[in-house]
């Protein structure tokens, strides 16, 4: 064991300075309480769309679908819901009018009461939107007594069937209890992810994940966008928190990229020594090839690089003397260029490009290879095919860390992302308002998620004469 | 300490020397010609000349930005400014012998224009930006020095076949033939998405082939200089742009050094930088 001991000093968004002199260790997710908050924010927070449930069990629009008819010889002549062309495309299934939202105290308190496994163990339902949802977090009791994340979505899913069944046994019979799960669980187990469920967890379920550790990179772009309320910074500050910590569970901040990582994290996403900031304050009205060349001869006066030798033509090459903080300089330039590049642009879709075309300049500008050495370059060109052109995909607001494309980044892709769509104006067809308004409006509301900068630098602080 | 000035691309023979007068943006691309407004919106092919901007979004006044010191920092580009649609552009370029090359161009664009989009594919440059700021990187595109009007054109679509052959004259082969000679000059008879357009549009005269031989920014083993002079096949095509190639290496080097462990991207790690011998203990 040896504690990362190099200071930093930690800005927030305005460029004003937070924290001074912290010891690296103290912002790692092992280490840091304000980013164990967040980890543990995001495992047992939990939405209720009860107006939703409500909807379903009232129409027979389950899970976002109708129940899809098979194609049978007499389609046609069954009394069923018509679909386009003039063709039976759906049936409709019972329906009972289930007074939830009406009820939402006495179901809040009920709920709380089968969440609950000790007097005061910390359970929270909050009613929002005048009863049409609960925000529910499970106590740390309950959702630490397994191994998994996945005890504080089904507990609350399942509690929920239970109660409405429960306390709407004059209306709801024994045969509705399939269609009162389908309204809270969604399509589960016909599906294996909760597909179109009333009981939301920012989390998708484990196995939609592309392998071990990715837990917290799948989670939409847009998402991150509208807790953090399209602030810049604060949003990239989030997205890499949630970064970082993923690589802790997938193996990679050990032995020599353990520092390798945390700087990336640190420069990056929490404005370390102010480096993103001053990028863009110094190239704001410019282009990326400008960023290029600030973050260079930053990297020079602070003697992260230097020059190699000459070419007979006078082209120079450069030698880095500490690897691993140039990579993290590179990071913190490319989220400089893509604010600098999609904020003039308010548009998000150039993301892609603009990592790619960043790491590339300074490669070649420098002879020193890019972020993750290589990976920028790689990681924008295969997002570029699957933003855009023949392969289709989405824009960059559905994108996630659990990407074919975006996975092998080593945490610095999905905060450009970020940042480009927390600046858009509204091109994208999937912006944050389309697929996130739900999650924008309950967990924005956390102080803790919607300014990460401020609830880490002070984390920090705290701990930092530990190391 | 004297900041940082770009270097862009390394000098070390005529074809990058070229390529890294383009990447300056300090360097002025000297102008060509002048299409008209008319004429260069039906080339484009997105709206007609008199035509209002098509907007996805209103005014950013209108819209009220949310508090973000960043959008304080970066101001947006006249067409942000207005809403305007993304629209596009695609540029295609011969091998033989032009101006720019489809890679370099993405290069180019990110050191001189702001709030863009580009991606290269199969022999084809897409820009992507607001309606009315693509306008005027299309202008700087199609009039200036970058553009031979034979061996660089607009496309918006089926660029496919750009590159195998010319067709008489030295104009660059087309599927759907948007384009073609009258007399020395270079006439589009149908916009970039292959519709014949009301008034053909002549852009000009394109410049000789030996002038073209001396701007082109592509290796070809028919255009480096001693090849060309001596006529003779050079065994050693290498040596003439050793520059371009020693530095292309060490960046793959790095990259897949870098990648097994960060600290062997430091020279010191070597026993022998060319024959890249690690020292024992890496």
């Amino acid at each position: 064991m040896a504690y990362l001991t190099e200071k930093i000093d930690l800005y927030n968004d305005r460029g004003q300075v937070l924290e001074s002199g912290i010891p690296l260790e103290a912002i790692t997710p092992v280490q840091n309480p304000a980013v164990k908050e967040i980890a543990d924010t995001f495992k047992r927070s939990i939405a209720v769309n009860l107006a939703g449930a409500q909807k379903a069990l009232s129409t027979g629009h389950y899970a976002n679908e109708y129940i899809h008819l098979p194609d049978i010889p007499n389609k046609a002549d069954l009394p069923i819901k018509s679909g386009p062309y003039g063709k039976p495309k759906a049936v409709r299934t019972r329906t009972w009018d289930v007074p939830l939202v009406e009820n939402a105290d006495t179901l809040a308190a009920k709920l709380k009461e089968k969440l609950q496994v000790d007097a005061d163990d910390g359970t929270e339902i909050n009613i929002m939107k005048k009863g049409a949802m609960f925000y529910v977090k499970p106590s740390q009791k309950l959702c630490n007594a397994g191994i998994e994340y996945t005890a504080a979505l089904t507990t609350t899913a399942q509690a929920m069937t239970d109660l409405v069944m429960e306390e709407f046994s004059d209306i709801l019979d024994f045969h509705a209890a399939p269609l009162v799960h389908t309204a809270f669980y969604g399509r589960y187990p016909s599906t294996y992810e909760f597909m179109g469920g009333n009981v939301i967890s920012l989390l998708a379920a484990s196995c939609a994940n592309e392998g071990p550790g990715f837990a917290l990179r799948n989670l939409m772009v847009n998402h991150i966008v509208a807790i953090t309320h399209s602030r810049t910074m604060q949003a990239m500050a989030l997205s890499s928190t949630l970064e970082a910590i993923a690589h802790l569970e997938m193996g990679d901040t050990i032995g020599r990229w353990r520092r390798w990582q945390s700087l990336v994290y640190a420069y990056q996403g929490l404005n370390a020594n102010n480096l993103v900031y001053d990028l863009v304050k110094e190239c704001g009205s410019g282009t990326t090839g400008d960023v290029v060349g600030a973050t260079i001869n930053r990297a020079l006066e602070d003697k992260v690089i230097k020059e190699l030798k000459t070419l007979p033509s006078g082209f120079k090459f450069y030698t880095a003397l500490d690897p691993s903080l140039w990579n993290a300089y590179v990071c913190a330039g490319t989220s400089a260029a893509v604010i600098v590049n999609q904020g003039a642009a308010r548009a998000a879709q150039g993301v892609a490009s603009t990592v790619l075309y960043f790491n590339d300049m300074v490669e070649h500008e420098t002879g020193l290879p890019s972020a993750g050495y290589g990976d920028g370059v790689a990681n924008g060109i295969s997002m570029s095919f699957f933003s855009h052109s023949i392969y289709g995909g989405g824009s960059p607001g559905v994108f996630h860390g659990n990407h074919i494309v975006t996975r092998h980044s080593k945490g610095f892709l999905i905060p450009c992302v970020t940042a480009a769509v927390a600046l858009d104006a509204g091109t994208a067809v999937y912006g944050p308002e389309a697929t996130s308004g739900l999650v924008g409006d309950i967990f924005g509301e956390i102080k803790l998620l919607r300014e990460p900068i401020e609830s880490i630098a002070k984390g920090a602080a705290e701990i930092k004469n530990k190391f | 300490m004297a900041k940082f000035e770009r270097q862009y691309y390394n000098k070390g023979d005529p074809i990058a020397r070229n390529r890294q007068r383009i990447l300056d943006p300090n360097t002025k691309l000297e102008k060509l010609r002048t299409i008209p407004d008319e004429g260069f919106l039906s080339i484009l092919g997105h709206r007609n000349f008199g035509e209002a901007y098509k907007s996805v979004h209103p005014p950013l006044s209108e819209l009220g930005e949310p508090e973000d010191p960043m959008r304080d920092l970066v101001p947006p580009t006249e067409g942000a400014k207005a809403g305007d649609t993304v629209d596009t552009l695609v540029m295609t370029d011969s091998v033989y012998d032009s101006p720019i090359a489809v890679y370099l161009r993405a290069w180019m664009l990110h050191n001189r224009v702001r709030g863009l989009d580009t991606g290269c594919y199969s022999g084809r440059n897409t820009i992507e930006m607001r309606a009315r700021d693509l306008e005027d990187a299309g202008r700087m595109l199609l009039e200036t020095e970058v553009c031979d009007v034979r061996r660089n054109h607009l496309r918006q679509m089926t660029c496919t076949g750009h590159s195998c052959r010319l067709d008489q004259n030295g104009l660059m082969f087309d599927a759907v033939q948007r384009t073609k000679m009258d007399g020395t000059d270079v006439v589009y008879v149908k916009n970039g998405f292959g519709n014949p357009i009301d008034k053909p549009v002549n852009i000009g005269k394109g410049v000789s082939d030996e002038e073209l031989k001396k701007r082109s920014s592509i290796y070809r083993y028919d255009n480096i200089p001693n090849l060309v002079l001596e006529d003779v096949v050079n065994p050693k095509p290498d040596e003439e742009v050793k520059e371009t190639t020693q530095w292309i290496r060490r960046i793959m080097r790095q990259r897949l050094y870098g990648n097994l462990n960060p600290e062997l991207i430091k020279e010191d790690a070597y026993e022998n930088l060319e024959q890249l011998e690690l020292k024992k203990g890496y």
